[in-house]
C-alpha cells in the first residue's frame, strides 16, 4: 500500500480512538477513493472551497466521514491536532457523521440517514445544468445504501434530465450481500441509462484512469464508477472481523492496527 | 377589519391563481425555479411548464428525490418552490424535509395541496389530517394553513426569501373570499376578522370561513364572538392569542386537521403556559380519512358553523365556572 494510504488510515484510526466512536470497516475501503477524487481529479482547493463553480464532494454513506477528514487534512483544510483535541466532546464540530452546519467550505452535506446524500447531489448537478456551470458533482454511496428507495428514484430523475455532470461512485464493499441479494449493479444502472464503469476501488491509478475518461464526456448519461473495495482493507483484523463494522478502538488496539496498517 | 366574506364561492380558485403568481416570482427572482411530483395538472402549471422549462421540473412520482433535489438547487443558488399533494408533500418524505432541508440549514418552500377534507374523493390515503403536527415540529419551521386565494398569492410571494422550510397547507378549490385583493400579510402576525368580548374563535385554514358563518349564527344568539385567523399556525401570534385569552377568558379553536398538533393544540400548549383558560377545539378527533363531499366530510367529521356554535356554547358554560 502506498505512503499516503497508509498515512490516510492512520489519521482515520487516531481519531476514531480520540472520539472513541467510528465504522473504520467501511472508512478504509472508501479512502483511497475519496484521496483519488481530492488529490488528482476534482477542481478544488482551500482556497477555492467555498467558490461557487467549484466541483463537489458528497458523502451519502455518512457512516464514513473519518474517511473524509483525513482527506482534508492532507490537502490542508483541516489540521489533525485541531480535530484529535476537539473530536469526541460534546460540543465538537466534528463527529463520525459529517455536519455542515459547523463549517463553512470543506463539507458540502449532512450525513446520516442514508439515501439523503444522492438526490441533494442530483439538485446540485441540475442546478449546475440550469446555469451552465462547469462544475461536477461526486457522490461517493455505500452498495448497502442503494437498499434505499431514494436511490433509485434519483437514478430515475439524473437520467431522465441528462445530468451527465453527476458521478455516482459505489464504494462496493459487498455490505449488501449479508443483507439481500442486490444483483448486479452494472446491469442495473445501465437499465436506468447510466455510464458505468469498474475499477478496483484500491488502486488510485485505475480509479484516475477511469474518473479521468468520464469526467467531461457530455454525452447526456450521469455516470457511474462500481468501485470494488475491501471492508477494513489495509488492516487484515478489520477485514477478518465484522466487530470493525462500528466500533473504536482503544490504545493498545490503536496500536496493533497501526502496526498493520504500516506492514501492508 | 375590512373583509371580502359573503359565503359564496370565490371569484377566481387558487388553481386559476396558482400559476400566474409563480410567474410573477419568476419575473421578481430570477433564482425562483418549481418542482412538482407529477402533479402538474392539479395546480395547472403545464403551460407554466412549457414556457419555462428551466424553471419548472417534473420530477416524476418521486417526492421523496424531488425534496433531495430542491435542498441540492438551494445550496447551488436557486430558490425551490416544490409541490405534491400534502401527504406526499409531508408525511411521506418528512426524513428529507427534516434532515435534508431543516437540519441542514436550506430553504425549500413546501406546497401540500389539497389538505385534509379537501382531498374529498380522494379520500383516506390522500386525507393528510397531520401535516400540521408534523411540520410544526421541524426546527423553525413556517406552518401556513391557508384561508383563502389572496392570503395564499400574498405569502408565496412575500415569504420568497425566508429561510428554512416554509410549508403551505392549500384548498385548491371552493375555498370562499375572505380577504380584500389588496390586503397585507405578515408571518407571525394573526389577524382580528371580527371584534367581540364574549369569547375567541381561533379559525386557520378552510375553517377561518366556517368559523365566520358561526360567528354570525352566534350574533343572532347575543354572543359576541371575537374571529381570529392566525395566518401562521407557527410561527403563531403568541401576543395577539394570549391577548385574546385575557380580554374574553375563554377560546374556541376550529382546524381541518386532527385536533392534536395542530392550531388547538398549539393554542392550548401557548395559553396553558401562560394564561390558563379554557380551550376547546373543533377539529378531526383522531381519525382517519374517507371518501366523500366537501359537505358530507364536514358532516362526518364535525365541521360545520353549527359544531362550531355549540362548542362555542360549552365554551361559554366553563367561562362561567
Amino acid at each position: 500500500m502506498n505512503q499516503i494510504s497508509k498515512t490516510l488510515r492512520k489519521h482515520a484510526l487516531y481519531l476514531s480512538h480520540k472520539c472513541r466512536d467510528g465504522n473504520l470497516q467501511s472508512v478504509f475501503s472508501c479512502l483511497d477513493i475519496v484521496w483519488t477524487l481530492y488529490d488528482r481529479i476534482m477542481a478544488w482547493s482551500v482556497e477555492t472551497a467555498q467558490e461557487e463553480d467549484r466541483d463537489f464532494f458528497i458523502i451519502s454513506k455518512g457512516q464514513a466521514t473519518l474517511a473524509l477528514y483525513p482527506v482534508l487534512i492532507e490537502k490542508g483544510m483541516f489540521s489533525l491536532e485541531e480535530i484529535g483535541a476537539e473530536i469526541g466532546s460534546f460540543d465538537s464540530r466534528y463527529c463520525i457523521q459529517t455536519d455542515l452546519t459547523k463549517f463553512q467550505g470543506g463539507i458540502e452535506n449532512n450525513a446520516g440517514s442514508l439515501g439523503h446524500g444522492l438526490p441533494f447531489a442530483a439538485g446540485i448537478a441540475n442546478a449546475n445544468k440550469i446555469k451552465g456551470s462547469p462544475s461536477q458533482v461526486y457522490v461517493l454511496c455505500g452498495d448497502g445504501e442503494f437498499c434505499e428507495g431514494t436511490m433509485w428514484e434519483t437514478c430515475i430523475f439524473a437520467s431522465a434530465k441528462k445530468l451527465d455532470n453527476l458521478c455516482v461512485i459505489i464504494d462496493d464493499n459487498d455490505s449488501v450481500g449479508a443483507m439481500v441479494d442486490m444483483g448486479s449493479f452494472v446491469r442495473k444502472l445501465e437499465a436506468f441509462g447510466f455510464d458505468v464503469s469498474e475499477a478496483d476501488g484500491h488502486n488510485m491509478e485505475e480509479l484516475e484512469t477511469v474518473f479521468r475518461a468520464l469526467r467531461g464526456r457530455a454525452d447526456g448519461r450521469p455516470k457511474a464508477v462500481i468501485a470494488h473495495t475491501v471492508r477494513g482493507y489495509g488492516s487484515p483484523t478489520m477485514t477478518e472481523h465484522d466487530i470493525w463494522f462500528h466500533k473504536a478502538p482503544n490504545a493498545e488496539e490503536l496500536e496493533l492496527l497501526t502496526g498493520e496498517v504500516d506492514a501492508f | 377589519m375590512k373583509l371580502r366574506y359573503t359565503g359564496s364561492k370565490p371569484e377566481a380558485d387558487i388553481t386559476q391563481l396558482f400559476s400566474p403568481t409563480m410567474e410573477e416570482l419568476f419575473e421578481l427572482d430570477e433564482k425562483v425555479v418549481y418542482l412538482d411530483a407529477d402533479l402538474m395538472g392539479s395546480l395547472k402549471t403545464q403551460e407554466l411548464w412549457k414556457k419555462h422549462p428551466d424553471r419548472v421540473f417534473n420530477c416524476g412520482i418521486q417526492e421523496a428525490n424531488m425534496v433531495g433535489v430542491a435542498a441540492g438547487l438551494f445550496l447551488a443558488g436557486y430558490k425551490p418552490y416544490i409541490h405534491s399533494f400534502s401527504p406526499f408533500a409531508t408525511r411521506r418524505v418528512f426524513d428529507q424535509v427534516f434532515l435534508s432541508v431543516g437540519y441542514a440549514k436550506k430553504s425549500v418552500h413546501l406546497i401540500g395541496s389539497d389538505a385534509g377534507i379537501m382531498a374529498t374523493d380522494n379520500g383516506g390515503t390522500h386525507m393528510c389530517f397531520e401535516d400540521l403536527a408534523l411540520m410544526r415540529s421541524i426546527p423553525g419551521a413556517c406552518v401556513v394553513d391557508v384561508s383563502d386565494a389572496a392570503m395564499f398569492m400574498y405569502l408565496l410571494k412575500s415569504t420568497k426569501d425566508r429561510e428554512g422550510v416554509t410549508y403551505f397547507r392549500t384548498p385548491r378549490r371552493n375555498a370562499p373570499d375572505i380577504y380584500e385583493k389588496d390586503e397585507t400579510f405578515e408571518v407571525g402576525k394573526g389577524k382580528v376578522l371580527t371584534e367581540g368580548e364574549d369569547l375567541t374563535i381561533i379559525a386557520s385554514g378552510v375553517m377561518t370561513a366556517t368559523a365566520l358563518a358561526a360567528q354570525r349564527l352566534l350574533a343572532e344568539e347575543g354572543i359576541s364572538a371575537r374571529v381570529v385567523d392566525p395566518i401562521t399556525v407557527k410561527p403563531l401570534d403568541e401576543a395577539l392569542v394570549l391577548r385574546c385569552a385575557e380580554e374574553t377568558g375563554v377560546i374556541v379553536t376550529a382546524e381541518n386537521h386532527n385536533v392534536i398538533g395542530g392550531l388547538g393544540g398549539a393554542v392550548a400548549e401557548l395559553v396553558s403556559e401562560n394564561c390558563p383558560v379554557p380551550v376547546l377545539r373543533v377539529g378531526i378527533r383522531d381519525q382517519y380519512g374517507q371518501v366523500g363531499t366537501e359537505a358530507f366530510l364536514r358532516e362526518q367529521y364535525g365541521l360545520n358553523p353549527e359544531d362550531i356554535v355549540k362548542k362555542a356554547h360549552l365554551a361559554l358554560e366553563k367561562k362561567k365556572k
